[in-house]
């Protein structure tokens, strides 16, 4: 029996090929669950089967039945409506989280990374300062500030991961100035800002378009910790993660009712992570042509 | 060891800046302890009496530096809440935190660790492509929730474990474990689905490299081929992961107090959040940020002396 | 079982390799067969894609999965590698076959140093201490070439030159005093002043260990200077196996006939380059018969498409698969001299 082992052999491209195709497949299923995901969100009001804030204290934690295809939750309320409209939460909420921290985290590292000196210094300390706190410890102080509710925790989320876009962005852009370091020997007279732009922005726009696909995922996992936590979405409003709560609170009647928000957040957050890991290895292909 | 030594500093600069800011933010809080401590009903002269007390009316600053002072010499200072000592408070609830932490971080490296290691040695197949699966699985699905359905089917469904609680080592190792097991699992298996990914990148490209065809051509097992090539080169990538996953276990052990109703650190920290009980709430952040800094700083440290090419830099 | 002195050191019989899996592409090797014997240095020649790093590949065992061995057997002083269990094979690799790879810079371990890596070798298989596997891995060093080799033993790869860390790769191949040696491409990423060097290297290397050598290449000058026998592959298949001197001055296959003729020459007429027109056949998408007769100045249909090909002799150690040649309808004198391009462009390419 030959001793088979894995190793660079001048082995044929297409296998490479096979498999970015099956990445592509990946790719392209999760943004038609997300699509999918969008437009349930959008029509809610339609597709819901039931009110989701109506109550019925007869029904309360039913298993899933043909009225109620996820059952009903602690007060009676349809699961399946619920999770539905809570599904508009899910996609806002890290839209603008993620959002904030690209305002913030953006152009602060693009100016660091590309004038660097004092300025990239002082920045860089206290992103790695924001860095270093515990980021529930860091959103929970931030919402205990401004109070709870949704909003609060959009915008705890966006300062919580603005630091992690500055870091990106920064490494991207000093990568970029070194290359632009030859290119400036030549291009006399090019003004900084329009290098930044036409140079610069291009090469962070990748790693960028990649990290914030990522961190879609974390943030929504970030928003149904601190709606768990109370400290979110507020009654009678839902979001998956305040669902989760309520769930737990009556654990010890209905076990199983954590599972259709949590199968709702883990397939959400699988969209995102697939879908930027898909981007990434295109990203990493092409540069490599 | 000059870059050692810039680094410590600029740690230290990191720890203090992070304490006064959170403390800085916790002051941002409408109200303040002198309220809450003061009661429900109680008149305006009456929360200003408590406020003076406490020492509420000296600006933020001087607070954070009389606070800083004695924290040097390990005294924390007093909640304002219960007056209780606040070095007290921590110690007291250390022990919870510190077990589930600790066994979550083992579980998260070891299972993490092998199962990075198995994958990539058998990249493609089917042991491979298990260990892929359930890491992706395990990154999307929230730390909480992991908690919660193992609550579901090994407490509430099975009945094997409690769903609650921590019981001290005082109450005997298999009663300290049996209440431990859930809550640090559930830390574990987060952790290790991310180490997984990473060690098992790590292992492919380690494994793609010429040199593991010229060990292999040296009549090397495979054995000696992952002691000798495989572990010094991957380990890059998977000491990088560990640093920041024990960095998020430290976030992340919060939330599973509360699923867990462990009266842990975590709890601790977000209730003196809420209340605005200063001290604690700068302790913690102290001891926190101390320990993720300190962690950065060893991984750091360690890649030079893992891959001897940066040394040169 | 002691091998006799004139018995071959490596025989490759038959060997016939499919690439199975996804991509399927069969007969990737097909039939290849050569030897080697003690203090002979063959040379394994052709273009890129001919199948020369897959034969050596399969000699080392160092197949991927997606590659397997359909019939033949690669024996090592008589016993079948193919049929040996990894035990087996530990004890005859660096051992016994000593092995040089192209690109040293990526074929060291970045993180040892090079004296434990050669140390390492004779770990292995020597049963002696560590201090006596550094002594002798200085020795080495020495042996080698590398100045002041009692320092050296202790740097990094990446503290070495190009020329530095092949010379490494080297000791560590002759570590254990193995008696054949695979080199593949062991110059060509090498600069050309320090090409020669190494060269010089393995040849006195070569007389004082009495090692058999397979050297894989594409380098036509490296064959002339270094090799006593060529074999010379195309899509996988040898067509043309000689000793040095007779296929420098005459070769019997159309290829390899081409394959000098494409070699920039000192003192040659000025003209064009010749280039083999046409390009390698995909693997997969082989012709029937000869696989070169669609690039072939001199195809003729009904003979070079018809009959399956096999090695034959011409003469005295040489063998050639060209068909025409074997039937008697094509002197082996027409082809050196006639201009390959012109007459393909001539006569177009068949099908």
């Amino acid at each position: 029996m030959t001793t088979i082992v894995p190793g660079p052999t001048a082995l044929p491209k297409r296998r490479g090929a096979m498999r970015r195709l099956l990445q592509a497949r990946a790719g392209v299923i999760s943004i038609a669950f997300l699509v999918a995901l969008v437009l349930v969100a959008a029509l809610a009001p339609w597709l819901a089967p039931h009110d989701p804030a109506q109550q019925s204290l007869g029904n309360q934690l039913q298993g899933p039945s043909w009225d109620h295809w996820l059952g009903t939750d602690g007060v009676g309320r349809d699961v399946l409506s619920r999770i539905v409209h809570a599904a508009r939460v899910a996609l806002l909420a890290p839209a603008i989280s993620v959002g904030i921290a690209v305002v913030l985290g953006v152009p602060s590292g693009l100016v660091a990374g590309y004038w660097r000196g004092r300025v990239d210094q002082l920045m860089s300390i206290l992103a790695d300062t924001l860095l270093s706190i515990p980021p529930i410890v860091l959103a929970v102080s931030i919402v205990a500030v401004m109070g709870p509710g949704l909003t609060t925790v959009m915008a705890a989320v966006g300062i919580v991961y603005a630091p992690r876009l500055f870091r990106v962005v920064r490494a991207a852009t000093l990568s970029a100035r070194e290359e632009l370091y030859i290119e400036s020997a030549n291009s006399i007279g090019c003004s900084s800002g329009r290098i930044l732009l036409s140079h610069v922005l291009p090469n962070v726009a990748s790693p960028l378009l990649v990290q914030v696909t990522l961190l879609m995922g974390f943030a929504l996992i970030a928003e149904a910790s601190l709606s768990f936590l109370g400290l979110g979405v507020q009654l009678p409003d839902a979001s998956w993660g305040s669902m989760l709560r309520a769930a737990y609170d009556d654990k010890f009647r209905a076990p199983y009712a954590v599972v259709p928000p949590g199968v709702a957040l883990t397939l959400t957050v699988l969209a995102f992570n697939t879908l930027g890991d898909a981007l990434r290895d295109a990203v990493t292909a092409r540069r490599r042509q | 060891m000059t870059t050692f030594l810039r680094r410590l500093v600029r740690a230290v600069v990191v720890v203090l800046l992070a304490t006064l800011l959170v403390s800085a933010m916790a002051d941002l809080v409408p109200g303040d302890a002198a309220e809450v401590v003061a009661g429900e009903n109680a008149s305006q002269e009456k929360v200003e009496q408590v406020r003076v007390q406490l020492g509420l009316d000296k600006p933020m600053i001087v607070r954070f530096v009389d606070w800083a002072g004695g924290a040097v010499t390990g005294d924390f200072g007093q909640s304002l809440i219960s007056g209780r000592s606040v070095g007290r408070m921590i110690l007291d609830a250390l022990p919870a935190t510190l077990s589930i932490t600790l066994l979550a971080a083992l579980i998260g490296a070891a299972l993490g660790v092998t199962a990075g290691l198995v994958a990539g040695l058998r990249q493609g197949r089917l042991t491979d492509r298990l260990v892929t699966t359930a890491s992706t699985l395990g990154i999307a699905m929230p730390g909480f929730w992991i908690g919660m359905i193992l609550v579901s089917v090994f407490a509430l469904d099975l009945g094997w474990l409690p769903a609650t609680g921590f019981r001290p080592l005082s109450e005997g190792v298999g009663t300290w474990l049996r209440h431990l097991i859930l809550p640090a699992s559930a830390l574990g298996i987060a952790m290790a689905a991310e180490v997984a990914r990473q060690t098992r990148g790590g292992v492919v490209d380690v494994m793609e490299q010429s040199y593991i065809r010229t060990a292999r051509v040296k009549g090397m097992s495979m054995a000696g081929l992952i002691r000798h090539h495989v572990v010094r080169n991957a380990a890059i990538p998977v000491v990088t992961v560990l640093g920041m996953q024990l960095g998020r276990l430290l976030g992340g052990v919060i939330v599973i107090e509360q699923v867990f109703g462990v009266a842990g650190l975590g709890t601790l920290a977000v209730n003196s959040v809420l209340r605005r009980d200063f001290p604690v709430l700068q302790t913690y952040v102290l001891i926190t940020t101390i320990i993720v800094v300190g962690i950065n700083l060893l991984v750091d440290s360690s890649y030079s002396w893992i891959n001897p090419r940066t040394r040169s830099r | 079982m002691k091998p006799h002195q004139d018995s071959p050191l490596l025989e490759v019989d038959g060997l016939r390799l499919d690439l199975v899996g996804a991509d399927r592409q069969p007969g990737l090797l097909d039939g290849v067969s050569f030897s080697v014997s003690r203090e002979q240095t063959v040379a394994l020649i052709g273009e890129s894609g001919c199948g020369k790093t897959m034969t050596a590949m399969a000699v080392l065992s160092l197949l991927p999965r997606v590659a397997q061995v359909m019939s033949g057997e690669i024996r090592f002083q008589g016993a079948n590698l193919l049929a040996m269990g990894g035990r087996s094979l530990r004890r005859i690799y660096g051992a016994q076959i000593g092995t040089v790879f192209q690109n040293p810079m990526s074929s060291l371990n970045p993180t040892m140093r090079v004296g434990k890596q050669i140390a390492e070798m004779r770990q292995l298989h020597v049963d002696e201490s560590g201090a006596a596997s550094r002594e002798r891995a200085i020795e080495l060093l020495r042996l080698v070439g590398v100045p002041r080799p009692d320092v050296r033993v202790d740097s990094y790869p990446y503290e070495l030159s190009g020329g530095m860390q092949q010379r490494v790769m080297i000791a560590m191949a002759i570590a254990c005093e193995p008696q054949l040696m695979l080199a593949d491409e062991p110059t060509t990423a090498l600069d050309v002043t320090i090409q020669a060097e190494v060269l010089d290297l393995l040849r006195s290397l070569r007389e004082r260990l009495g090692m058999g050598i397979l050297l894989v290449t594409h380098d036509l000058g490296v064959v002339a200077d270094f090799a006593d026998v060529v074999v010379v592959m195309y899509a996988g298949q040898v067509v043309e196996q000689a000793p040095v001197h007779a296929i420098f001055e005459r070769p019997t296959h159309p290829y390899t006939a081409a394959l000098l003729a494409s070699m920039p020459q000192i003192g040659r007429p000025r003209s064009r380059l010749a280039a083999i027109p046409g390009r390698v056949p995909p693997a997969g998408a082989y012709p029937s018969g000869c696989r070169f007769r669609t690039r072939c100045a001199f195809a003729k249909a009904g003979t070079c498409d018809a009959q399956p090909v096999d090695l034959g002799m011409v003469g005295d150690g040489h063998a050639t698969a060209c068909l025409r040649v074997l039937e008697g309808s094509l002197d082996p004198a027409d082809l050196s001299g006639a201009d390959q391009r012109n007459q393909v462009l001539l006569s177009g390419s068949e099908s």
